[in-house]
């Protein structure tokens, strides 16, 4: 038996003497590729010590299988142990129950293949990519824990590509994903408030800007990803600005918030009356309470002023608007409610009634060179100023980088190549829900894939809320714990039998916890977050993680030697 | 109750009896000393001058009359009893004796112990000795398939012969909860038919072995 796991598990380089822990779980016992495998525990393997998504190997005779543990159940081979417990306290019927174990009495556990991999026979190459299982192992193959080698040939090392985003939650081995894969398409984070999402979402962020997989606009409607952030437990973690000094700048809609947190900011925004468009003021329809008729009115004031429409419609006293409404077939009673709705949207005091384009342009300019903006919101954390502002710089940065692309697609210079860019909101179901998705460049952006080198990195506690069609092209999902079903339903359109994932994602802790699926893993797997601490930022800092200073340091000490000799 | 000293000897033991019947499936032997037969359960072994060794285990023990025409009839009267009846009629020692019957489990001719039948039934008059702990550990090391066959003997009672075997086997071992358990997997195989059979044997064993706490 053990003969066939050292075909696939020896890869030429490793030292033979190599210690290579190799728990056996139990032996598959039957199985479909449809329902998935049944395997019965060994005696020594506890059923305790199996959690639901655990990451599990099963050796074939062509192929190693990866599998997630969808299903743990105890059993008993004969009926009449049931009828007849050994349940007694005394010292005979624990020694009864300790022999049933394992024999009579055990504990059973499905399994879903997800990859497998071809079993190096000697001579021949196997392929080292695992593959999505299409067969199944034939009967009485020995399930194994996984072992870190096995999570490095599935997730990938980090390096170049493949970033740490966790743990397995059983073991202590990092678990990766493939960014260059994760920002080619739309993702999202999803989870329950107080899950662990926006640091998730941090690390996320600290991976691409780290290996420059992508360029970064954050929506940052609680101020905690460009500076300190505050946590629950310890006080205040670091920023991106501080993590990566240099590559992240800072935008506030508010200076003044900014200073008093004494955070220097590399630019403030302010938005003009003009820059608004009535896609803008649709989308507010929520936080300004705006009726039916809203659009419509709004429509007609575009067409007569075009983009003055929003300041002329504020400046238009009673008789003005009768003589509008009269002239142009709207309204009264509509017009006169979209304007005094709109004065709102006028005293936000990053709203001004003409602004040169410098600060906006300086944000998307930022964003060409390669610099990552984080767009403060300060004390303007409600969803109107998020809403208003998410929207009109992202129709501003789309529209450049579909023209960015039209001119690559007609040069194809490599120079002209725009930079693949990765946009962040949080409360992303105000910008992607039914209704919205179809008007808003969010909803573009998500529809249209990576055609334009923009994607989006959606951050929300409602996935429910969030158009299924976008939730479709979600090619990378990671999500804490959920307790809505509808929620959870929200979370699996479009994966096909993602039935068995459904009650992984119920065993999930409040926090610190996360399943991961799609495009980004080859498998989706439960993981424990990285932590966010001290360690982390020494792994993104240029100069290496402290181990690799520590090499340094001996490479020293071996070439000029130490102090004691 | 400690094990006789005979039984955790490592040094081939003096014999304990002498084969007076045998066949390839068993052997009847009459102690040595009318008083200390090999108690029940105990792994016994008759060699012979090729090297070729036959394991068995005790699963009956009996005292009688030499002949079936000479049965003991009651010595105690005016208050002689027990113990003082042997001491007043000193002539009991050589009228009476004790045999025990040896299922036999497997044989080693030389190439290690296999828990199969020997080929041949030992011979008449050759010796019968308590195998040493190591002749017990080596044995028991091959497998537990002896107690299948102990637990199809029939005019026996198999289980508390297999009880008593485990229990000495594994105190022979120095590991008794250990082996009991192990024991006790491989009955709980041969026994999956048949649960109540099996839970009162366990539960015969877990009489007999030490408890957990021996782990
Ligand atoms: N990877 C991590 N490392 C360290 N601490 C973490 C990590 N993930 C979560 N936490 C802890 O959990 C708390 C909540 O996390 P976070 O703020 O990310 O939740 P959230 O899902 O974004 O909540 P909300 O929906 O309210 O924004 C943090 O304050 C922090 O203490
Ligand atoms: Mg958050």
């Amino acid at each position: 038996m053990l003969d066939h796991l050292n075909g696939f598990s020896t890869n030429g380089n490793d030292p033979p003497d190599a210690p290579r822990p190799h728990p056996r779980l139990g032996v598959l016992v039957s199985g479909s590729l449809a329902e998935g495998l049944t395997a019965r525990l060994d005696a020594e393997a506890s059923v305790e010590s199996i959690r639901l998504g655990k990451f599990v190997k099963v050796a074939g005779e062509k192929y190693a299988y990866f599998c997630l543990v969808s299903d743990v159940q105890l059993d008993s081979a004969n009926a009449d142990v049931v009828r007849d417990p050994p349940s007694g306290p005394g010292a005979a019927d624990a020694f009864v129950r300790e022999v049933l174990a394992g024999t009579t009495t055990f504990g059973s556990i499905k399994l879903k293949p997800e990859l497998m991999l071809e079993i190096a026979i000697s001579g021949e190459a196997a392929s080292d990519v695992p593959q999505a299982a299409r067969t199944i192992p034939p009967h009485f193959s020995s399930v194994y824990e996984a072992t870190e080698e096995d999570f490095h040939r599935v997730f990938g090392a980090e390096g170049e590509e493949h970033f740490q985003i966790g743990q397995p939650i059983d073991m202590d081995v990092p678990v990766c994903i493939n960014l260059t894969k994760l920002v080619q398409r739309s993702n999202g984070v999803f989870g329950k408030s107080g899950t662990g999402k926006s640091f998730l979402t941090r690390l996320l962020l600290s991976g691409t800007i780290k290996t420059g997989a992508a360029v970064n606009l954050i929506f940052d409607m609680h101020s905690e990803y460009g500076w300190n952030a505050t946590t629950e437990g310890t006080g205040e973690v670091k920023g991106l600005s501080q993590l990566f000094p240099g590559k992240v700048v800072v935008f506030t809609l508010d200076p003044e918030s900014a200073s008093k947190r004494s955070v220097r900011p590399d630019g403030s925004v302010t938005i003009g009356l003009d820059e608004i468009t009535v896609e803008d003021v649709t989308l507010l329809q929520d936080e300004l309470k705006l009726n039916r008729t809203a659009e419509e009115s709004a429509l007609l004031c575009e067409e007569e002023f075009g983009k003055e429409w929003v300041r002329r419609l504020l400046e238009m006293d009673g008789d003005e608007l009768h003589t509008f409404a009269d002239r142009t077939g709207g309204h009264i009673g509509s017009l006169g409610a979209l304007r005094n709705k709109l004065r709102k949207v006028r005293v936000l005091p990053f709203v001004k009634d003409t602004v040169s384009h410098s600060s906006l342009d300086q944000l998307i300019a930022s964003l060409e060179s390669g610099k990552h903006v984080v767009l403060e919101f300060g004390h303007q954390r409600n969803l109107l100023a998020y809403i208003l502002v998410a929207n009109i710089i992202t129709r501003r940065l789309h529209s450049r980088w579909v023209s960015k692309t039209e001119t690559f697609l007609s040069t194809k210079q490599e120079a002209d190549k725009p930079r693949q860019l990765m946009i962040t909101i949080e409360e992303a179901h105000k910008f992607l829900n039914s209704e919205a998705a179809r008007q808003t460049t969010f909803g573009t952006i998500a529809r249209e894939l990576r055609k334009y080198f923009v994607t989006l990195l959606v951050v929300d506690q409602r996935p429910s809320g969030i158009d299924p069609e976008v939730l479709s092209q979600i090619g990378t999902r990671i999500t804490c714990q959920l307790n809505d079903e509808r929620d959870i339903d929200a979370i699996f359109t479009g994966v096909s039998g993602a039935s068995h994932l459904r009650g992984v994602l119920a065993t999930l802790d409040s926090r610190e916890q996360a399943l991961v699926l799609g495009h980004a893993v080859p498998m989706p797997i439960m993981i424990r977050t990285r932590s966010y601490d001290e360690r982390f930022y020494a792994a993104m800092s240029p100069f290496g993680t402290p181990a690799a200073l520590v090499s340094h340091a001996t490479r020293y000490t071996e070439i000029f030697g130490g102090e004691d000799d | 109750m400690s094990p006789p000293a005979a039984i955790v000897s490592p040094m081939p033991t003096a014999p304990v009896g002498e084969v007076i019947e045998a066949t390839t499936t068993e052997v009847v032997a009459q102690a040595c000393n009318l008083e200390s037969p090999p108690p029940l359960g105990t792994f016994v072994i008759v060699a012979d001058d090729r090297g070729c060794e036959v394991m068995g285990v005790v699963a009956h023990v009996e005292t009688g009359g030499l002949d079936s025409a000479s049965r003991p009839i009651m010595r105690g009267r005016d208050g002689v009893r027990d113990r003082q009846i042997y001491e007043e009629n000193p002539d009991l020692l050589f009228v009476l004796r004790t045999t025990f019957r040896a299922l036999v489990v497997g044989h080693n001719a030389g190439e290690g112990w296999k828990q199969i039948l020997p080929p041949l039934p030992p011979r008449l008059h050759y010796s019968v000795r308590i195998a040493t702990s190591d002749e017990a550990r080596a044995f028991t090391e091959v497998g537990f398939a002896y107690l299948g066959s102990l637990l199809s003997a029939t005019d026996i009672p198999s289980d508390e012969v297999v009880a008593a075997n485990v229990r000495l086997a594994g105190e022979q071992r120095g590991e008794p909860y250990a082996f009991a358990l192990q024991a006790g997997r491989e009955l709980a195989q041969c026994l999956r038919a048949d649960y109540a059979r099996l839970s009162a044997l366990l539960r015969r064993m877990a009489l007999a072995a030490p408890t957990g706490a021996a782990r």
